[in-house]
């Protein structure tokens, strides 16, 4: 990793609001790859993202950090393992309404979690309040693969949600950096 | 109190070490002292299910035998069995439906008589909230609805479901601070009008937060503590320091003074912490032999190679 670099990727499926996450984040306009979307049964809504979205938080001391989203479609999955190079961390969003949210957890942490290597938080939107049990089950069912990750209750829309995701991987970083340190 | 004897046979040394200082834990606890003795003068075997074959062809086959099994493996099928590695309330249990089947002696009985017209099938000799509340959690489906009063109301636990139910006044009051509860019990009442579904999560936590001064009895201060999975967000109020715990803890199991260090927790965080953790059934406490210990946390080791990028991060996101 370049030295004054910090790549932070967004991944999940059509819908599940990456772009508006790193909109969330960005200080300069995310820079969109926006197509009409033709994938209407998998999601409905008018745009989505075909190549990458990009942001960028400027820091302080002249660095930065970067911020990539992956498409949503599953036939531009030639492009995760590009995006995900050097990634320090990796915010997957998932829409919990969707009747294959199952399938999508199965398919994106295998993807991106590097068996349990990479730094990895889970937010899930769209539940109801009163689901007491949809993220247990899903953090069981991570757990049962060895993969100990945070299952976060989400609405990107809402700032304070996006930060709590960005807060609870920067947790994971600093942990697995100081695992690879005691090593 | 009556003294029974536990005998090893073809258990490692490690095992055994961690046996015997989980005995200590449980001391008083139990209804009965536990000591160590040869396997031939001993009330009770625990032996590997790598000799349970010969064990039970040889002299010793009249003892109750308790089989201890790797965990990868399935269960074998022996009237009483531990899956290594073990906690101290699987410990407890085991023993516990050992002396049931023993039946040693009258005060023995008349023990269980009463533990079993407070909790139904339970087993657990102590009657203290937390601990009832920890099996319920623990024992998730063994019966559908648990109640406990307390001065502020009646408390209703759904496991199956991941709730409890409670009237606002109670709720209110759970959240200002310690509300004095009965054990929880089986129960049939219905959930009345009023009463407030709330995740179990929350009870588990404001019940741990009601125990920050300690741990919980049956955990070792010694102990090096790991989580089997990450507790729920909400009950993390965000928190950068249970964050950070959570973090750590999913990775390698470490003691309390290391957590102390990494997470900048302080004391009644870090136990209140540890102690919902361990009602919700996500706390794996492990005592090691003092060979077994990895190496300590280095003082320090936050400064890593991306700690200033982290830094400026949090700082430019309002995190800090």
């Amino acid at each position: 990793m370049i030295s004054n670099e910090f790549k932070i990727l967004f991944t999940g499926p059509m819908g599940a609001g990456k772009t508006t996450a790193i909109t969330q984040l960005s200080d300069q306009e995310c820079v969109s790859t926006d197509v009409i979307n033709t994938d209407l049964e998998q999601c409905n809504k008018e745009m989505t993202t075909a190549g990458l979205d990009y942001g960028y938080i400027s820091l302080p001391d002249g660095s930065g950090v970067r911020l990539y989203g992956t498409p949503g479609q599953e036939r531009f999955q030639f492009m995760w393992p590009i995006l995900a190079t050097n990634a320090a961390g990796v915010i997957l969003l998932l829409n919990g309404e969707h009747p294959d949210l199952e399938e999508h957890l199965e398919l994106y942490t295998n993807a991106f979690s590097n068996n349990g290597e990479t730094p990895l938080v889970i937010g899930i939107g769209r539940i109801s309040s009163d689901d007491f049990t949809r993220i247990d089950r899903v953090t069981e069912k991570l757990a049962a693969k060895h993969l100990f990750v945070p299952v976060i209750s989400v609405d990107v829309r809402e700032c304070e949600d996006v930060l709590l995701l960005v807060e609870t991987l920067l947790c994971q970083i600093e942990a697995n950096e100081m695992e690879l340190m005691q090593v | 109190m009556q003294t029974q004897r536990l005998g090893f046979i073809g258990l490692g040394e490690d095992t055994v070490s961690a046996c015997l200082s989980m005995l200590k834990i449980i001391d008083g606890r139990s209804s009965v002292h536990w000591s160590q003795a040869t396997p031939a003068m001993a009330d009770v075997l625990m032996v590997s299910s790598l000799q349970e074959a010969q064990t039970s062809q040889d002299d010793l086959s009249q003892k109750p035998c308790i089989v201890i099994y790797p965990s990868s493996e399935e269960k074998p099928a022996s009237a009483f069995a531990l899956p290594h590695p073990f906690r101290v309330m699987q410990l407890l249990d085991v023993l516990d439906e050992v002396l049931r089947s023993l039946d040693t002696s009258s005060s023995h009985a008349e023990h269980n008589r009463e533990v079993s017209e407070s909790e139904g099938n339970s087993s657990l000799p102590s009657v203290d909230f937390c601990a009832s509340l920890y099996r319920v959690i623990n024992n998730k489906g063994s019966t559908e609805l648990y109640s406990s009063q307390s001065p502020e109301g009646l408390l209703l636990v759904k496991p199956g479901s991941h709730r409890f139910y409670a009237r606002p006044a109670l709720l209110h009051a759970l959240s200002a601070g310690p509300v004095s509860f009965s054990p929880l019990s089986p129960s049939s009442e219905p959930v009345s009008e009023g009463m407030v579904p709330r995740p179990l999560f929350e009870l588990a936590w404001l019940t741990g937060a009601n125990h920050c001064n300690d741990l919980l009895p049956w955990l070792d201060e010694d102990s090096h503590f790991k989580l089997s999975r990450w507790p729920s967000a909400a009950a993390l109020n965000k928190s950068r320091q249970l964050l950070s715990l959570c973090a750590l803890m999913t990775r390698r199991a470490l003691t309390l003074s290391e957590l102390k260090t990494l997470s900048h927790c302080d004391d009644k965080a870090l136990y209140h912490f540890i102690n919902a953790c361990e009602i919700s059934g996500l706390l794996v406490s492990q005592v090691r032999p003092p060979s077994a210990i990895a190496p300590s946390v280095q003082a320090g080791a936050e400064h890593h190679r991306l700690g200033g990028m982290i830094k400026g991060l949090r700082t430019r996101l309002g995190l800090s």
